[in-house]
């Protein structure tokens, strides 16, 4: 993710808090666009099935409607939709908000693979540099046990097929 | 390079600029991305000189009284090099924040010209033909769904990867111009095309002629020697 990018988001969830509705989203998106870049502009870049999603027309960077939550994507310039995080990160989930509620339609191996990437990227908390690609490794040298390790390897493949369809 | 799904400009209605904005919306989705040009380098600095001189006439502080034209030729990695030499510029100018945005806002400004005071709330899912829509809250976006570039390979390494970002980088940037243009007909609808200073830049992007400022008073024309 670009910094330019990560600062708006941070930004973002700073001015409007944890649990959003995603329009009060698209405004705290809005407003800090505007604060970091002069006369700057969201767009509608793609959509899902629970509605658009707004973001940044140069780094394909935005957010998006989920049942419980937004959630915080990367459509390419294919079209093609990865989704990174969640609005909020998983230390500020209450004990009622499961996996399951976050992504209610995901398999159990996605749901699994969700839960990784969501704590790879909070504990980076969107303010490096780092592309999703590159946070792969890097989990895999964090201290984690051997499960987890093996999932991050299934991870980072589901991530480099998720970004570069065929 | 060529969009996968063909884009309708004729179900968008702007009220007087509504001619305007679906020859801008149609010449932009035909236009073939990251190929060799089509056309010499004469025709290519004239669009460059034009936009340069209507964007001056309407704001002389932001335009130099005299504009550098260069040239460079080379393959994606290149591109990929410039890319990344104008996101990393140096301190104080932005190659498209720093004049292109300014001169919108001041015309819309001008105009009296707002895209919040205009778009009744709008579901998003169901938003056809609005360039922008107003979600629940009254806020308002951009809503122009222009197809997503056809990228002819699959990024196998890191090296191709961020050739492909590079390219949606640029891309990126040359819609925004093309919003830019769509803002100022809306802003001014008896404007005429071809006093809109954002036209010739959207025609230059039609040569394959991809520009890059460096500067206020110079500017890169790349040219690919191979498509990409």
């Amino acid at each position: 993710m670009h910094p330019r990018d990560a600062r708006i988001l941070a930004l973002a969830r700073r001015l409007v808090g944890p649990r959003p509705s995603f329009s009060d989203a698209v405004g705290a998106l809005s407003a800090a666009v505007t604060q970091i870049i002069p006369a700057g502009r969201v767009f509608v870049i793609g959509t899902t099935l629970d509605g658009p999603i707004v973001g940044s027309a140069i780094s394909g960077i935005g957010i998006a409607p989920r049942a419980h939550d937004v959630a915080i994507v990367r459509v390419g310039a294919d079209g093609h939709v990865l989704h990174l995080d969640a609005w909020l990160a998983p230390h500020e989930l209450t004990p009622h908000a499961t996996p399951h509620e976050l992504a209610p339609h995901a398999t159990p191996h996605e749901l699994a693979t969700h839960e990784l990437a969501t704590h790879e990227l909070a504990t980076h908390e969107l303010t490096t540099h780092d592309t999703p690609h590159e946070l792969a490794p890097r989990a895999l040298r964090a201290p984690t046990p051997p499960r987890d390790v093996a999932r991050a390897g299934v991870l980072a493949k589901r991530r480099s097929e998720a970004r570069d369809p065929a | 390079m060529t969009s996968p799904k063909p884009f309708d400009a004729s179900v968008f209605e702007c009220g007087p600029a509504t001619d305007a904005v679906r020859r801008l919306l149609s010449d932009y989705a035909a236009i073939e991305w990251f190929v060799p040009p089509g056309v010499d380098e004469a025709h290519a600095r004239a669009f460059m000189h034009r936009h340069h001189a209507h964007g001056r006439d309407v704001a002389p502080d932001l335009f130099a009284a005299h504009l550098d034209i260069e040239y460079a030729d080379g393959d994606a990695q290149a591109f990929f090099a410039w890319c990344e030499r104008v996101r990393m510029p140096a301190r104080g100018w932005d190659w498209k924040y720093g004049v292109l945005k300014k001169l919108t806002e001041r015309h819309s400004e001008a105009h009296g010209w707002d895209m919040a005071a205009h778009p009744p709330l709008t579901n998003a899912l169901d938003a056809v033909g609005r360039l922008f829509v107003t979600l629940p809250g009254g806020y308002s976006v951009w809503n122009v769904p222009l197809p997503p570039l056809a990228l002819p390979t699959t990024p196998a390494d890191d090296e191709a990867r961020r050739v492909h970002e590079a390219l949606r980088f640029f891309k990126g940037y040359c819609d925004i111009d093309l919003f830019e243009a769509l803002e100022w007909q809306l802003a001014e609808p008896e404007c005429p095309l071809s006093k809109n200073p954002f036209v010739p830049l959207l025609e230059l992007y039609a040569t394959a002629h991809y520009p890059f400022h460096l500067s206020a008073d110079r500017v890169v024309l790349f040219r690919f020697d191979a498509p990409v």
